[in-house]
């Protein structure tokens, strides 16, 4: 009867092993000269590793999406405590919901469509300038000086993601014992001291795991410059995953670049799934 | 002397309760912008777009509405075609994957589960030209079968990792008194693991509808066709530039997200705890 369980799992695991074959088809590729010009690839060895690598497009599309995953994680985790802090405050379970559906709403738009959104509201005469001229400060050129698109694209994703880190945080100070805030307030510590010395010792887990998954989607970020600034391999905002959509001609380089995306992504998925998520799936 | 000190600590209070409202409000508002541009702007006509901007109010019609509308119809059917079988199929097969590896713990399952998290989580985008390939070779390029096929390469073993995580919480004991008496897999699967584990699924199926209805990335390299457009692909084709009305980018925008907002107001609690479950396992 037992040895039968397999069968359960067969479906998805032939799935898994399309994937695995698609990540092994780019391995393999990698070593290659394959492209459209050379219909017969021959094996290079790391040469196309040794020409990727050289690639100011390649390292400028590195740096971006690494400065991207950085800034999305520590001004993401910071938002994500800030906004955890506040409703974690609020008393009553309802109106924490209302809040907790409003900042984690933009998880649930299509990146599409929150990019077409959002050039329209950085759109430097008709967007938030409005606001900001009818209040009297000065407009802010979002999207139309090189310098400042970087910056105003990953506000775009800090608006998608923060949510996440926030659901993360809120969910592990609310495991913290009621009693030793209680008495801490008593002893008359302002919120901002409880949140240091006894809610955030607790959130280590949550800051793991916020860091692990922004990380992770921030890997995964496309369809936001895509969509909002087009594709250009000179542009600001032109991500890794942009670089091989413009290289799909040269499979090898394409191929190189994929692995090692995956190589970054792994680094932080198998210890995640296997000290991580394996240990609440098999815990009883 | 303490009469005084109590009213002071009231006031204090009182103050910071206000202050805590107004400042959650206030970052409230902001992540709100995109929602009330959507619904302000996609109401506007021709002459609102050109004499207000995006952020002021005028007037409704519905005129943009139902010239987006028009065009998106198709894109919206070919949507629902791939995502209702990609969420059914993820959540029920996913559940089955996710029985086996509660029921038979070994290093070969350690190893499938964490190939299951990589599925999950790496940039889908590196699998752009081996998935090309592929589809083409299989005559299922720019076909829904094609779509549906590549889905659930990725969302399948998504299936499988949040099942595994609700499925944790079952008693083991329940299952193994059920296998004494004879039943099999197949029956334990259906009359006792499926019941208890209903809410999970529904987390598991409003994630996986939610991920698969936003994901442009797939059906943007996987159609070659209008008619075959999905509806976050769709919304590409009104991103802006010189020329467009902004009440139709801003009519496209709500309609793609129309699904996933209704999603979160009503369900929202499951889609948060979809990503909960990712970061915390099932109790948090």
């Amino acid at each position: 009867m037992k040895s039968r369980s397999y069968l359960f799992f067969i479906p998805t695991g032939i799935f898994a092993v399309i994937l695995l074959y698609l990540v092994y088809w780019n391995v393999y590729n990698s070593f290659t000269n394959s492209s459209s010009f050379h219909t017969t690839a021959t094996f290079v060895g790391l040469a196309t590793y040794a020409t990727v690598f050289r690639d100011p497009v390649f390292l400028s599309s590195m740096r971006i999406s690494l400065i991207w995953a950085f800034s999305l994680i520590f001004f993401g985790n910071l938002i994500g405590i800030l906004l955890a802090a506040f409703l974690f405050n609020v008393a009553s379970d309802k109106i924490r919901l209302i809040f907790t559906t409003i900042f984690i709403y933009p998880l649930a738009i299509s990146a599409a469509a929150s990019a077409v959104i959002w050039t329209w509201l950085f759109n430097t005469n008709d967007g938030v300038n409005t606001i900001l001229r009818a209040i009297g400060l000065p407009p802010y050129s979002w999207l139309d000086r090189p310098s400042s698109i970087l910056p105003s694209m990953i506000l775009i994703s800090l608006w998608v993601y923060s949510g996440l880190s926030m659901i993360f945080y809120l969910a592990s100070f609310q495991n913290v014992n009621r009693e030793s805030i209680e008495s801490a307030r008593i002893d008359g510590a302002s919120p901002l001291r409880v949140l240091v010395r006894i809610l955030m010792p607790e959130a280590k887990n949550a800051f793991i795991v916020s860091t692990a998954l922004l990380f992770l989607f921030a890997l995964r970020i496309f369809s936001l410059p895509f969509v909002s600034t087009g594709l250009n391999p000179f542009t600001e905002t032109a991500v890794l995953n942009m670089y091989f959509y413009y290289i799909t001609e040269f499979f090898a380089n394409s191929s190189v670049v994929s692995v090692v995306l995956v190589i970054i992504a792994s680094i932080v998925v198998v210890p995640y799934a296997l000290y991580g998520l394996k240990r609440w799936i098999t815990h009883d | 002397m303490t009469r005084f000190r109590l009213v002071s600590s009231i006031t204090a209070g009182r103050l910071y309760t206000i202050g805590k409202y107004a400042v959650l409000v206030f970052i409230a508002l902001i992540w709100l912008l995109p929602v009330y541009s959507m619904v302000i702007n996609s109401l506007k006509t021709a002459a609102g777009v050109l004499t207000t901007p995006v952020l002021q109010p005028s007037g409704i019609s519905f005129h943009a509405l139902k010239v987006v509308a028009a065009a998106m119809e198709r894109p919206i059917f070919n949507s629902f075609v791939v995502v209702l079988p990609v969420a059914v199929i993820s959540t029920f097969v996913g559940g089955m994957a996710a029985y086996y590896l509660y029921r038979v713990q070994s290093y070969f399952n350690d190893v499938m589960f964490t190939v299951v998290a990589i599925a999950t989580f790496i940039p889908y985008q590196i699998t752009l030209v081996p998935l090309t390939r592929m589809l083409a070779q299989m005559g299922i390029f720019n076909t829904y079968q094609g779509l549906i096929f590549a889905f659930l390469i990725f969302y399948l073993p998504t299936g499988a990792l949040l099942m595994s995580i609700f499925l944790a919480v079952l008693p083991k004991r329940t299952i193994e008194a059920a296998r004494i008496d004879g039943a099999g897999d197949w029956l334990i699967y259906r009359k006792i693991v499926w019941p208890l584990v209903i809410p999970g699924s529904i987390s598991t199926f409003m994630f996986i509808v939610v991920e698969s209805w936003n994901n442009f990335f797939i059906p943007l390299i996987l159609t070659s066709t209008p008619q075959m457009r999905t509806t976050s692909v769709a919304v590409l084709y009104y991103s802006g530039g010189f020329g467009t009305l902004y009440n139709e980018s801003f009519a496209a925008a709500l309609m793609s997200s129309i699904l996933p907002l209704i999603i979160i107001v009503v369900l929202g609690r499951y889609f948060i705890k979809g990503f909960l479950a990712l970061g915390t396992g099932s109790k948090g």
